[in-house]
Formats: structure tokens, C-alpha cells, sequence
């Protein structure tokens, strides 16, 4: 069963087009991770999956209703994300009950084990809490909620790197135990490819490509090798990237569709492959073919 | 997969109850302001006379709540328009809710902010008539009765009440419309201004406030009161229906 | 067991080659229960998909077999199936690479056999 079901979503603010033609759809109780640069539109896709703001077009469904003023889905997804918004006066012990009011899924000694085991202070304010320590409590939220479609946006900025693994393990721990539906979106897909069972990569506001994670570290490889024989090599090849190294060098990612017989003639042409890992290929999915970092230095 | 299933009632409810325990800032402000409407009062007293034939002197002094009453529908009108700015709107999506169980919830949290101010305004009544005696050097005549009857007391909280309630909704549609676009503040006040200076007497002004503030049957009052409120709540919820929040 | 996260080799196919080998050392036994695609991602702190994965890879080589609502099990052969794959590919194949380099190197015959008697005797001593 699919918990989300988006076709042609369209969203602009104003001038500016965020998603252009956005159609993918979620199983349920599956981690994806949402993969895309800055600015692709994964904050606004997760913003209309949990109803804060309206679609200009195309379909979207989340448990099969429309987000936007859907008590069904607000009672069942929580976005959790580094500017939730709480009342200033509002402690952190003052936030967890009011969370255990509202949700009904809420897991009030999770909540407290995981509080304590990071050390919070239940009459801090949420307020004065740091960039790393606010997104530690969010992040304590949206597990303890338990949520049917639970929603993190980049939910380890600022933690340190103790706290990430942490709130990883935690994650995957507590998704064995009570199986639900999580989307993940973060710059570091290194970190959370283990983690997830499917990729969704946001390019200019359309699905690039979503896949298993284990098939996604297989689809590319590199070579590497003088520039023209790169070149003619990866003339036949499914072409995902390409840079010069240094003079005559040059690399070239490529999906990895290529023959028997394609790789022993790379050998022969002296070209070497390796492996490309998610996080890297990600990146060259998404770079503009012309004019990377190193054309601003020509 | 178990999906929670909540009703409108429930999530409001539960929007009420964050609401009441968390928006401490509309508490805090509602005992400030009584306070400075109690001192205000306490000082700005009028003699109304004063008599005397050598051997007694009698002077009669009026204190009246009639500051604390404007003091509260100034209070009860900004704390209505807060409701409406962005980080209120925003803070109840941190939790369960829809546009519209936000909205009523945050009606239900204005009648009980208004029944609040209503309840501490007869309240301060008493307390003047204490403070005057504390202070006072002089020996005052009568007890607490001398302030009002119970019927005239419910008289007074029930049209206080409907002014603050008027004064509530016209907050909260005011600040509706500025939620829609900042261009609001500007031309709402001006409106305001503008309207009071050059229509001072016109008879559209006349007959807006005599429709309001002359009006000497008390069901009537309550009627064309509880009517208005209705309608500019009505528009602030229509209004707020559609508006995206954290975009 | 520790994961090679490098990307060298799928994760899922790391999962399969170390539960053989702890089949092959005897720590399952045929008829055994082995773990769970939840207790794998708990143990090795992965998506519970992945390690179905590596259990599939095992499942269609008839090493595992599965016990509907109960689990998978370890197939009566299961030993003889992973050694004799073993000898035939994974064995095979990394003689050939010998062979091949040692062609490349000029080593006679008899010199690569003394080098493989030799490191079988220094795996003796060491044992």
C-alpha cells in the first residue's frame, strides 16, 4: 500500500517555480530518504505532505486524503524540522506533554528515556536552546510521536557527530520495533545510506530517479583515463558526468549498462574503473553538465 | 498500518487546552493591565462635591471601573489580533490541528479571555473600594454594598462582556485581514483616523454609534452585539481557511 | 561481524558470504533458526530490506529455507551446498588470477607449487 501518491505536483512561490512536475509514490513502513541540492524543493514537497501549504496543481494524497486542512494526515504525520515553532514560554517538559495530548501514538517513556539519555533539562526553554541541541529535541519528538508518516528536514544540522549516530541508531531502533513510513531529507547521504531502503532524488523540482539504495550504489561507475580515450570510450556509454582532471586526464561517470566485451576494451584503452558510491553519484546526478566548480577558476 | 482517527471536537478541545496552558503571555498581560487600571482609577478620582458645616465635613467621591472597562477592551483587542500573527498560527501546526479547529479553538480561548477580563474587572471594583479604605484618612460611609446591587452587577459584567466581545472580534478580524497582506495595517488605520476626523458628524458616524452605544434595551444591545462578533468571526475563519503557514 | 561500507562490495552480499561462513564454521547448524531480517539490521545497523536481501540471496541457493510465520532455517545440504560453490567459484576463480600471474611473472609450475606448499605449512605453524 502506498501512503503517498503524488502526480505532476506543481508548487511556485510567486515567480519562482519550486517543484515544475513532481509524480512519485511511497510504500508503507519504508525509510526514503529524500536526496536533492539546495533549492530542488525537498523542504516545500515535505511542507505539502504535511498540509502547511497549498499545491498550484497535479495531484497529491497522503492516506489517501488531500493534506492541506486534513485532520487525518495532522493526526498522523509529524514534520519535524529545525524551525518548528513552539511558544516561547513553553519548557521543554511544557512541549512533551502537550505532544502526548495530541498524538495519540505518543510514546511518553521513549520520550523521557531518550530526554534523559541526552541530557535536556525539562524546565529549559526551547528557546534558548542551541541550533545542534533543538534539533536533538525535535528530533525526540518526531520519534516519540511514532507517527504513521513521520517527517525529518535535514534533522541532524548542528549535532555533533556522536548525537547524529545516536539519533540514527535510535531511528533504526525504533523503526524495527514499531515498523512506519519515514521520510529523511539530508545533504549527507553517507551518513544515511545504510539506513534507508529507497532514494528519491529531487532535481529542479521533478523526480530524478528513485530507487533501492543497494541498486542505487550499483546503477554508475567511473573511469579514468587520458582525456580522448575517455572520450571515445564513453561516446556509447550512458553518460552521467564528466570533468577534466588535469591537462589531458579526464573522468567520466557512466550507468553501469556497459558489455563484457565495453570493459575489456576500456582496458585496453588503459582506462581505470572504480566503484561510485550513492552519496558521490547523487552529486554528479545533479551537477550541471556545463560548467562545474572548476570553471569558475578557467 | 492503524490509523489515529480524531474528530473536530477532539483536536479542537485539545487546541483549547495547549491554548489556555501555554499562552501565558495573554495572562501576564490581562494582570498587568488591571493593575495600572486599578492605580489609574485609585488616582485619577473626581469629586463630584463636598459639604460641610464646620462640625462635619462630607465629601463624595466617585470612583468609577469605567478605565479598567476601556483598559480591558484595549487589552482584549491586541490579545485578539495576536492570535492571528504568523507565530501563533504556526505554533498550533507544530501540534494535531486543521485551519478551522485552529480558528475555533482560538475563539473558544477568546470568550474565555474575555469572560477572564469581564470577572477581573468586577473584581478590581472591590478591590478599589479596599484599596480607597486602606488609604483613605478619612471615614468612609457604607459598606461594600454601596457599590452595586447584585442585578446592577450583572448588568455591568454582562454589557462589559459584549463590549469586549465586540472589541474581541474586531481584533481578530482586523488582524485576520493583515494576515492576508501587510497593506491592511496601513489602510485599516488610516480608515480609522481618517474616518473619525472627517466624519465626525456625519450621520453615518451618528448613526453607527447610537446603533452600538445608544441602544437602552439590553436584549437588543446583546442581540446586535452577539450578531456583529458573529459575522466578523465568521470572516476572520473564512479568511484564515485558505492561508499557508510556515511557507 | 563488520560491515565494509567502503562500496566494494553490496552490503547485502557482505550479509550472505559472512552468514556462509558462520554455517560453514558450524555456528548454525542444519534445521537451525538464523536471524531475522530485523535482527540483522539491529545487529548491523541497516534498513531491515538490505538485510532481507542477503537472506533472498541465500533462500535461492536453496541454503536457507523458509518456514512460513516462523522464520528461515537452515537447509539440511546447506554446508555442502556453500563449499562446493565455494571450491567451484569463489576457489576457482582466485586460482586462475594465480595461475595468470604467475604466467605474467615467468614462475614455472613447480615454483608455484613449493609457494602454495610453503604457505600451507606457515598456516600450519601458526595454528
Amino acid at each position: 500500500m502506498n501512503v503517498i501518491e503524488s502526480s505532476n505536483l506543481v508548487k511556485s512561490f510567486g515567480q519562482k517555480a519550486v517543484l515544475t512536475d513532481l509524480s512519485f509514490s511511497i510504500k508503507e513502513n519504508t525509510i526514503t530518504g529524500i536526496i536533492g541540492r539546495n533549492g530542488a524543493g525537498k523542504t516545500t514537497l515535505l511542507k505539502i505532505l504535511a498540509g502547511f501549504i497549498h499545491k498550484n496543481s497535479g495531484e497529491v494524497k497522503v492516506f489517501g486524503d488531500q493534506p492541506f486542512n486534513s485532520l487525518l494526515v495532522s493526526a498522523n504525520s509529524i514534520y519535524i524540522d529545525e524551525y518548528i515553532f513552539y511558544p516561547q514560554s513553553m519548557t521543554l517538559e511544557d512541549i512533551l506533554k502537550q505532544n502526548k495530548r495530541f498524538y495519540k501514538k505518543w510514546d511518553d517513556t521513549l520520550a523521557y528515556r531518550l530526554f534523559n539519555y541526552f541530557s535536556f533539562d525539562p524546565n529549559q526553554l526551547h528557546s534558548s536552546l542551541s541550533k545542534g541541541q533543538k534539533n536533538t529535541f525535535n528530533a525526540i519528538v518526531g520519534l516519540s510521536s511514532r507517527c504513521s508518516l513521520t517527517m525529518f528536514d535535514e534533522p541532524t544540522t548542528g549535532m555533533d557527530a556522536s548525537v547524529r549516530k545516536d539519533f540514527y541508531r535510535a531511528l533504526l531502533k525504533d523503526y524495527l520495533a514499531y515498523p512506519r513510513t519515514i521520510l529523511l531529507s539530508s545533504h549527507h547521504l553517507d551518513e544515511i545510506d545504510d539506513l534507508l531502503e529507497e532514494v528519491l532524488l529531487i532535481k529542479d523540482g521533478q523526480k530524478h530517479l528513485q530507487l533501492p539504495v543497494e541498486e542505487l550504489k550499483e546503477y554508475a561507475m567511473s573511469v579514468q583515463g587520458f582525456k580522448e580515450e575517455v572520450e571515445q570510450w564513453t561516446q556509447n556509454q550512458q553518460l552521467i558526468f564528466r570533468k577534466e582532471v588535469s591537462g589531458n586526464a579526464a573522468f567520466a561517470v557512466i550507468r553501469n549498462t556497459f558489455t563484457k566485451a565495453d570493459k575489456e576494451n576500456a582496458r585496453k584503452l588503459g582506462l581505470q574503473f572504480s566503484k561510485v558510491n550513492a552519496s558521490d553519484l547523487c552529486v554528479y546526478l545533479t551537477t550541471p553538465q556545463e560548467g562545474g566548480i572548476d570553471d569558475v577558476f578557467k | 498500518m492503524s490509523l489515529s482517527n480524531v474528530s473536530l471536537g477532539e483536536t479542537i478541545k485539545n487546541q483549547y487546552l495547549y491554548k489556555i496552558t501555554s499562552y501565558s503571555d495573554a495572562v501576564k498581560s490581562l494582570m498587568i493591565v488591571q493593575l495600572i487600571a486599578i492605580m489609574f482609577t485609585v488616582s485619577m478620582v473626581t469629586s463630584i462635591g463636598s459639604m460641610g458645616d464646620g462640625l462635619m465635613h462630607i465629601t463624595i467621591n466617585e470612583y468609577t471601573i469605567d478605565a479598567t472597562i476601556v483598559f480591558m477592551i484595549l487589552w482584549v483587542f491586541i490579545t485578539s489580533i495576536l492570535v492571528t500573527t504568523k507565530s501563533y498560527q504556526y505554533e498550533d501546526f507544530s501540534f494535531v490541528t486543521n485551519r478551522l479547529s485552529s480558528q475555533l479553538a482560538n475563539l473558544l480561548f477568546l470568550l474565555t479571555a474575555v469572560t477572564a477580563g469581564v470577572v477581573s474587572t468586577i473584581m478590581s471594583s472591590y478591590l478599589i473600594y479596599y484599596i480607597v479604605l486602606i488609604i483613605s484618612d478619612k471615614q468612609l460611609l457604607g459598606g461594600v454594598n454601596i457599590l452595586a446591587s447584585g442585578s446592577e452587577m450583572s448588568f455591568t459584567a454582562i454589557v462589559i462582556f459584549l463590549y469586549m466581545l465586540l472589541a474581541s472580534s474586531a481584533g481578530y478580524a482586523a488582524g485576520a485581514l493583515t494576515q492576508i497582506s501587510r497593506l491592511f495595517i496601513p489602510l485599516l488605520s488610516a480608515v480609522l483616523v481618517m474616518g473619525s476626523i472627517f466624519f465626525a458628524n456625519s450621520t453615518f458616524l451618528r448613526t453607527f454609534y447610537s446603533f452600538y452605544f445608544s441602544e437602552s434595551s439590553l436584549l437588543l444591545f446583546s442581540a446586535k452585539c452577539l450578531v456583529t462578533s458573529s459575522i466578523l468571526f465568521a470572516a476572520a475563519v473564512f479568511i484564515m481557511q485558505s492561508r499557508e503557514v510556515r511557507s | 561481524m563488520i560491515l565494509n561500507t567502503d562500496g566494494t562490495k553490496p552490503i547485502y552480499v557482505q550479509i550472505a558470504e559472512w552468514l556462509e561462513t558462520e554455517i560453514l564454521q558450524g555456528k548454525f547448524k542444519s534445521g537451525d533458526k538464523i536471524y531475522s531480517q530485523y535482527q540483522l539490521a539491529d545487529l548491523l545497523n541497516i534498513n531491515p530490506a538490505t538485510a532481507a536481501k542477503g537472506l533472498t540471496i541465500l533462500a535461492d541457493e536453496q541454503i536457507l529455507f523458509k518456514k512460513r510465520g516462523l522464520g528461515m532455517f537452515v537447509a539440511d545440504s546447506a554446508k555442502d551446498l556453500i563449499r562446493h560453490r565455494r571450491i567451484n567459484q569463489t576457489l576457482k576463480k582466485l586460482v586462475e588470477e594465480i595461475v595468470e600471474e604467475a604466467a605474467h611473472l615467468g614462475v614455472k609450475e613447480a615454483e608455484l607449487f613449493s609457494m602454495i606448499t610453503e604457505a600451507q605449512k606457515n598456516r600450519k605453524e601458526e595454528e
